[in-house]
């Protein structure tokens, strides 16, 4: 019998289970589910202050067949408490070695209309899976986070529609182990709320 | 004028902690008095996206740390400097939680700006940025991801010049 193969889902944002963040990534993880995955959540602000929730991080990690890092832009990057974990993460894998291979994929999201702003965050984790020798899988952008305000995908209904069927489509793809296709990755990257409807959203310098 | 040095650096290196010295007795030599911070040896806690600098306490966070003096030294300086060791193509996590409280200084309004939404910002005066990367090997792929991280950064800060700079 084949072993279930198990997905972390790290979110980087400080507002945890209620953020944008968590809600895409929550979806992509249900959609894996379906295809017989087993499923963890990690918040990552909870995991990088002390020795004990450290262990805790390095813990998941070295259990995930596949990571997926969701998180909001910040000034053109990632959140620090993100950096930070990557940063120990990387460490961790020169010092134990790395045993297994992980595949990873990032998911970040933005409060602006264009999602090609995540283009340089997305970068730097495609980096820190090379560093960690972690299969990179690909990088997600969308736009336009303050919309969705972390409230569950399904419950956003037509004006999401593009990211459904994105996630849908990623969910297939990593299912099968490939890499998310290029057409999967623009279509998750297109915009789905008009820029002056967005301008009265109150929404972060990134996403949340 | 003012410049304000902000040391990113993850542990005392004495091949970076020379340089450091080197480059602000050159900002001095130009006649800038010169603040230099290094932020591991300062509180500073993560910004919590929550939105209240723009909407509750306009211009502050909430957050009674370093962070706050952090961000009124930086719309008080002609310069800023970033100074860290380029991680995965970006700056350190120790560099990154003082610009990630940045945020009160700018406004929560959109405005274009080079084809692109950005924030409008609070203050007039806005700061150049000269941003050191260094890494133990030369790397391309880093040093480009890097270069445009600062020149991102630039267009978001409203920054007059921006310089990356690789050692």
């Amino acid at each position: 019998m084949t072993e279930k193969k198990n997905v972390l889902l790290l979110v980087g944002s400080p507002r945890g289970e209620k953020s944008t963040s968590a809600s895409l990534g929550i979806y992509l993880v249900s959609k894996l589910e379906e295809y017989g995955m087993t499923s963890e959540i990690g918040f990552i602000h909870r995991l990088v202050n002390r020795d004990k929730k450290i262990q805790e991080l390095f813990r998941m990690v070295e259990n995930a067949d596949l990571i997926i890092l969701s998180f909001p832009l910040y000034v053109d990057s990632l959140p620090a408490p993100v950096i930070k974990a990557m940063e120990l993460i990387n460490e961790e894998r020169d010092r134990s070695k790395g045993k297994k291979t992980h595949s990873i994929i990032a998911i970040c999201n933005n409060g602006f209309p264009e999602a090609s702003q995540n283009k340089t965050a997305l970068q730097i984790c495609r980096i820190f899976a090379r560093g960690c020798g972690f299969k990179w899988k690909g990088g997600i952008a969308l736009g336009g986070g303050g919309a969705i305000a972390g409230i569950p995908l399904e419950e956003k209904g037509g004006m999401v529609r593009n990211v459904i069927s994105g996630f849908d489509q990623t969910a297939h793809s990593l299912s099968m182990d490939q890499e998310i296709p290029q057409e999967t990755i623009d279509l998750l990257s297109k915009k789905f709320i008009p820029y002056p409807i967005l301008c009265i959203i109150p929404c972060s310098p990134g996403g949340d | 004028m003012k410049a304000l040095f902000l040391d990113g650096s993850l542990k005392v290196d004495s091949d970076f902690t020379e340089l450091r010295t080197l480059f602000i007795e050159e900002l001095e030599t130009r006649g800038y008095i010169v603040e230099s911070i290094s932020l591991k040896d300062v509180n500073i806690a993560a910004c919590q996206g929550n939105f209240e600098c723009w909407v509750k306490t306009p211009g502050e966070c909430k957050i009674h740390d370093y962070g706050r003096d952090m961000a009124e030294k930086m719309v008080q300086s002609t310069i800023i400097v970033h100074f860290t060791p380029i991680t995965f193509g970006g700056y350190s996590s120790e560099l990154k939680k003082a610009i990630d409280r940045f945020i009160p200084t700018i406004l929560p309004f959109f405005v274009k700006r080079k084809g692109e939404t950005h924030h409008t910002y609070r203050y007039l005066s806005r700061a150049s940025i000269i941003a050191v990367g260094y890494l133990n090997s030369p790397d391309e792929e880093q040093e480009a991801i890097f270069k445009e991280l600062v020149y991102r950064n630039s267009l978001n800060m409203g920054s007059p010049i921006h310089n990356p700079l690789f050692t």
